[in-house]
């Protein structure tokens, strides 16, 4: 008999011997394989593994959105205002997630708070969803006169709009449209090294 | 240098810097950039000084791509062809960077004005410089002057992009109405979510 042949006719003896244990290995693989795979392809994609479920946006209104921020003392926290309609805030999406990747183990967090209209919502958590987010964001459920004004006066309600606080919950900093990755690291870092 | 040229010159910063700041039009103001020549999209050059009107004048920045004009266009259209036919003048202005977003082209403002039934010009702020000094910062933005041109309201169509149905407050409306009978708008100021104007560089 070839030498091939009875190799596999050796294995399969085993496997009848031991199929438990065989069962379990095999498992083992092909997790390993399955998380090979992904690492792979979250390596390709810059790290951004969709994730399987969408994130389901919380209704919030402005009041809501500073109450998470009270609820995140302790952390420099970064409000969003965006939406899926909204061409540069889909343009700036990859780089606020990547300061939060990067920044979130030195106390500082991402509130997205999406302003699309009720009918529109699906779309926005399917967008988050492939881009990758899987912690909790949040939809605005007020009139857009009280949402805007409740966060910021000065905000015209233009998007994206941008709210900075620091480790004390003290609001620092405001502005409107799209920031470069460099300008939201150059705003964050002070804040995160400072207290 | 004297007290007035001092003062003079405070003021003057303090407009250009309101400029840089995007600080909007303040209420009681008058038209700026009023005599910048726009063209419209049935080729006519025209200033805001040109279409202004004997009631009133109504300046809306606004653009093609909008998801926030798409929806409310239609009671752009309305407003602006009842109140023109009143005595106002009516002038939407598209303040866009086409380089950036192709569908603010003139040729879709065209196609736009023809679908919507424009009977007022939309018109092509070429350098963004009109939006600029009015300190607009999202389409649409409504800018309605009185009949002695002093701005009395500021702000959104009404309180609900979405649906028209659902509107609770029609505060251009109102206030147009208000204009129209001689008196001042009761709301002179709102706000609404909207796309950012995509200004030139200039």
């Amino acid at each position: 008999m070839p030498t091939l042949q009875r190799q596999f006719r050796a294995r399969g003896n085993v496997r009848l011997a031991d199929s438990k244990g065989v069962w379990l290995g095999r498992c083992r693989a092909a997790v390993c394989w399955v998380a090979g795979l992904m690492v792979l392809a979250s390596l390709a994609c810059g790290r951004r593994t969709p994730v399987s479920s969408p994130a389901t946006l919380t209704p919030a209104t402005s009041a809501d959105v500073i109450q998470e921020v009270e609820r995140s003392r302790g952390s420099v926290v970064l409000v969003n205002v965006w939406a899926t309609w909204c061409t540069p805030c889909r343009e700036e999406l990859p780089d606020l997630l990547r300061l939060q990747r990067e920044l979130a183990d030195r106390g500082f967090r991402l509130i997205l708070v999406s302003a699309d209209v009720t009918s529109q919502r699906p779309a926005a958590a399917a967008l988050l969803a492939s881009q990758g987010v899987g912690f909790p964001t949040f939809a605005k459920a007020e009139s857009d006169q009280d949402f805007i004004d409740g966060l910021d006066t000065r905000w015209s309600g233009a998007l994206p709009a941008s709210l900075l606080f620091d480790r004390d919950g003290r609001k620092v900093a405001f502005w409107e449209g799209k920031a470069s990755y460099e300008r939201l690291v150059g705003e964050v870092k002070p804040l995160l090294d400072g207290s | 240098m004297t007290h007035k040229a001092r003062v003079t010159a405070l003021l003057t910063m303090a407009f250009l810097l309101s400029s840089q700041l995007g600080l909007a039009l303040t209420i009681d103001n008058r038209a700026p950039a009023a005599d910048v020549k726009m063209k419209s999209v049935d080729g006519r050059e025209l200033s805001i000084t040109e279409v202004a009107g004997a009631k009133g004048t109504l300046v809306i920045f606004s653009c093609n791509h909008c998801p926030w004009v798409k929806a409310w266009e239609g009671r752009i259209a309305e407003l602006g062809n009842a109140y023109q036919a009143k005595g106002f003048g009516v002038i939407v202005v598209n303040p866009n960077d086409t380089a950036a977003y192709p569908e603010d082209s003139f040729q879709v403002m065209q196609e736009r004005a023809k679908a919507r039934g424009f009977q007022f010009p939309y018109v092509v702020d070429a350098t963004s410089g009109v939006a600029r000094a009015f300190g607009a910062t999202r389409t649409p933005e409504a800018f309605l002057f009185d009949a002695s041109g002093v701005l009395v309201y500021h702000g959104a169509i009404d309180d609900n992009a979405e649906d028209a149905a659902k509107v609770t407050k029609h505060f251009l409306r109102d206030a147009l109405e208000a204009v129209a009978t001689g008196s001042r708008p009761t709301v002179a100021e709102t706000k609404a979510i909207g796309c950012s104007i995509k200004l030139r560089s200039s």
